[in-house]
């Protein structure tokens, strides 16, 4: 599914690009071309959660994905240009796309499944990118169930994730905490009901 | 009726008369009208009145453009002060010379000369010889050089010829102006030459161009453009044994000092025009008039008994301490900025000595200066020289216009105040005006007095002064499309360098093998304008410039690049409609119509506004078209022709 070479716009070997520009308009733009340039890189490359500065996470955060290639780069630096951005900025793109529902940060309420969490402001919080909305997982995931005729019966997570079946499925490894956040709207919907175990995991969903 | 002597007067975009070379002002007036005879002129009856070296000027408040008028000091015979009694206001009497007055030059006599046919050599023809009147018996002079007697046919047929090419020319000068015809052997000469190319026959002066008649004071008129002069009622002219005069109106005084003057300036140009016409002894001087150039004896030589006597001493002493204060006060007044506390002094004492003060040296080393600057726009006049303050502070404000119209071009367009104020205080040299009246001139008057300069104040305080028609989002737009001159001028430049140290032709596939490349490398990359470069390009000072690109950041033309080596501008291409093929936007179209500023100024150079050529002008840089930026596709040939196309 990878494609290593992501294809950057133009507008990444801009130098003002790496500038906080001061004009409010300018910078709500630039702010633009930032998150659509990050939800592109995130998509193509299955990244699933970035830290503060950028450096893609999806490594350890869960074993599933240990088999990935994933950049040890951050995605805020070229070092071709040599320009990078500020981590303040880059809290502050978060800080947008958080707001804008692109994504969530990942702290100790949002899942139960995240486990080395820093304590710290947002501005050095890693977020989960949302390239795909939780709503459209949810779908998928529902459009695959009643495909596969396992309506009313109970899957775990990691089939969903990860078992043969699903491998030529779209959300085939599927970071777990999106996966929580499509569960959830299942569940809103009432198409769904989530087992959880004692600790408060969840341990198998019913789909219906 | 129309008296002659009225002339049309040009002005400056600052709302003074445009001088002629060697013209300089000497003093000013203001809330004065004019009479024609004994009536008044409609709608002059509230302006300015200028007195130069050449003319008096009459500028109209209202609307100056069309009511101005002047009258040339050569025109003038005498003057007449009329002091003013109860409501009725002082007056100045200007008496001209009647139009046969013999000190007018004669109209010049065109020349007659005759090429000999033998040798070719151009022989003039005595003027006291009468052209013979047929072709018989005329006893001819030889010609000059060959000593070959001409024929009397061959004569008048030249003869005859030029005198219809003399006709010709002084019928219809106006298609003749400007072609500048040779009045012997018709060739159409350079419109500057007053010799004949080909002949070597003097050029008949021409009746347009009002330069060349500054110093032929009694040459023909200027007057192509109509003065309509109406007068409130009959003005009494057309009597018999009437002398042509008008009278000028001081509403609000100054007409004492103004007299003096006006009558000096008169004195001195009938003896210049005796002196032009021959008319004075080769080592001839004149006698001075002047009370202060000597101080007068202190006590008179004839002494007398009485009261009379002792009235005359008291006199004496009187006008010893008037010439002794006078002359120490010329000196303090070149101090007079440094040293407060004498000009407050020098008010006191000032209607005691003001009017041994005026017209004194003063006045000729500013003309000198003036005229080693090589502008007139510098005579200064100095506070105590007007009476009223405010009149003082519009004519400073005027000349500073003036002076920004002929200094505003090497600033780049913009300038900040405190420079303005040393630059205009070294052009003048003494007689320096303080900040705060620059500050008052700017402030306030550059609006009221509907100037074409503004000031504007950034943000952090900073004053600048600059042209009233640059709006915010044209200096802005400027610099925007300097950066993206300059992006486009380095991948030029590269390319070419890069092809030439290959020896290679440049095709359009290597072309686009090499844009790539450079696109993709750092040390190819453009890497935006410093601040530095910008000033440097629109000659700003470096403060001007970082607030003009701090004002273009916060209009979002242009966007910066900052890093530790410094900040960096470049063309803002965050816009969603920015193309990065073509390298455009939208907002080019609608932002990046403003013309240069270079080109716009050479359209305001020239001072008189509303005239024809200035006008076309004007109209041409509007309708060149708008010079789009982009990166072209470059064939051998255009790449020749790189420095043409992007200057």
């Amino acid at each position: 599914m990878t494609d290593a070479d992501f294809k950057f716009p133009p507008i990444y070997n801009f130098p003002p690009f790496y500038t906080k520009q001061p004009n409010e308009t300018t910078w709500q733009s630039q702010s633009q071309q930032w998150i659509g340039l990050v939800l592109d890189y995130c998509k193509q490359k299955r990244i699933w959660v970035l830290n503060s500065d950028g450096v893609p996470l999806s490594k350890n955060d869960s074993e599933l994905d240990s088999d990935e290639e994933v950049d040890s780069l951050s995605l805020f630096a070229n070092e071709k240009i040599q320009r990078s951005l500020k981590r303040e900025t880059i809290g502050e793109i978060y800080a947008q796309m958080v707001t804008e529902g692109s994504a969530e940060y990942l702290s100790p309420v949002s899942t139960s499944l995240s486990r080395s969490l820093k304590k710290a402001t947002p501005q050095d919080q890693s977020i989960i990118v949302y390239w795909r909305k939780p709503e459209d997982w949810a779908t998928m995931l529902l459009e695959w169930v009643e495909k596969t005729g396992q309506l009313g019966g109970i899957l775990t997570l990691y089939e969903l994730q990860a078992s043969e079946s699903v491998k030529s499925q779209p959300f085939y490894k599927i970071n777990s905490t999106v996966l929580v956040r499509a569960l959830d709207v299942l569940v809103k919907m009432g198409r769904a009901q989530v087992l959880k175990e004692e600790g408060g995991k969840i341990s198998g969903v019913k789909i219906v | 009726m129309l008296l002659t002597q009225w002339q049309y007067v040009e002005l400056n975009a600052s709302g003074r008369p445009a001088l002629f070379p060697e013209e300089v002002e000497i003093s000013v007036s203001d809330e004065v009208g004019l009479y024609q005879g004994k009536a008044k002129v409609l709608n002059r009856q509230r302006g300015r009145v200028y007195l130069t070296t050449q003319r008096v000027i009459y500028i109209d408040k209202t609307d100056p453009k069309a009511y101005s008028v002047a009258v040339k000091l050569s025109d003038v015979e005498s003057l007449e002060l009329y002091p003013g009694f109860m409501r009725s206001s002082p007056k100045l009497t200007v008496y001209f010379r009647p139009p046969t007055d013999p000190v007018s030059l004669p109209p010049p006599v065109p020349e007659l000369s005759w090429g000999c046919p033998i040798c070719y050599f151009l022989n003039k023809w005595p003027a006291d010889l009468k052209l013979p009147s047929d072709e018989e018996g005329a006893i001819l002079p030889p010609c000059q050089t060959c000593g070959v007697r001409p024929s009397a046919k061959h004569i008048l047929r030249l003869v005859r010829e030029q005198q219809e090419v003399i006709a010709g020319t002084s019928l219809s000068t106006e298609s003749t102006a400007s072609a500048n015809t040779c009045p012997q052997c018709t060739f159409i000469n350079h419109p500057s030459l007053v010799k004949c190319e080909l002949c070597d026959a003097p050029m008949q002066p021409k009746s347009s161009g009002g330069k060349q008649d500054g110093k032929q004071r009694a040459g023909p008129s200027i007057n192509y453009r109509d003065v309509k002069i109406q007068t409130e009622t009959d003005d009494g002219l057309l009597a018999k044994d009437a002398r042509m005069h008008i009278k000028i109106s001081f509403r609000n005084g100054g007409e004492k000092a103004f007299y003096e003057r006006f009558q000096s300036e008169v004195e001195r140009v009938k003896w210049d025009t005796l002196m032009e016409l021959g008319k004075v002894n080769a080592n001839a001087v004149k006698l001075q008039n002047n009370p202060s150039a000597t101080p007068p004896p202190l006590v008179p030589m004839n002494l007398n008994m009485g009261i009379s006597s002792l009235e005359q001493i008291g006199e004496m002493k009187r006008k010893k301490t008037g010439f002794v204060l006078s002359g120490a006060l010329e000196d303090i007044d070149q101090l007079m900025l440094k040293a407060k506390e004498l000009l407050v002094l020098s008010d006191e004492f000032a209607h005691t000595v003001a009017k041994s003060l005026m017209g004194s040296n003063q006045m000729n080393l500013l003309q000198n200066s003036s005229l080693l600057l090589g502008a007139n726009i510098t005579t200064g006049f100095s506070r105590k020289d007007l009476l009223s303050s405010q009149l003082y502070y519009e004519e400073l404000t005027r000349q500073i216009s003036d002076y920004l119209s002929f200094v505003l071009p090497f600033e780049g367009g913009i300038m900040s105040l405190v420079d303005l104020f040393a630059l205009y205080n070294r052009t003048r040299g003494i007689n320096l005006i303080s900040a705060a009246d620059l500050n008052k001139c700017c402030c306030e008057l550059f609006a009221e007095l509907n100037l074409p300069y503004k000031l504007k104040e950034y943000k952090s305080g900073t004053k600048v002064v600059m042209l009233k028609s640059d709006q915010e989002g044209k200096i802005a737009s400027r610099i925007a499309r300097f950066l993206k001159k300059s992006e486009s001028e380095h991948f030029e430049e590269l390319k070419e360098r890069l092809v030439v140290s290959n020896n290679q032709l440049l095709t359009s596939e290597l072309n686009n093998e090499l844009e790539a490349m450079l696109s993709n490398k750092e040390e190819f990359m453009f890497k935006g304008m410093s601040t530095l470069d910008i000033s440097k390009h629109f000659k700003w000072s470096y403060g001007v410039t970082d607030e003009e690109t701090e004002l273009a950041l916060a209009q979002g033309v242009i966007v910066m690049d900052q890093q530790i080596s410094g900040t960096y501008y470049f063309v803002n291409k965050f816009d969603a409609s920015y193309d990065w093929e073509t390298e455009e936007t939208e907002f080019d179209m609608a932002t990046w119509k403003f013309e240069d500023y270079t080109t716009q100024q050479v359209a305001l150079i020239p001072p008189p506004v509303e005239t024809p050529l200035a006008a076309s002008t004007e109209e041409s840089y509007a309708a060149t078209p708008v010079p789009v930026v982009r990166t072209p596709n470059l064939s051998g040939a255009l790449l020749q022709l790189e420095g043409l196309m992007f200057d």
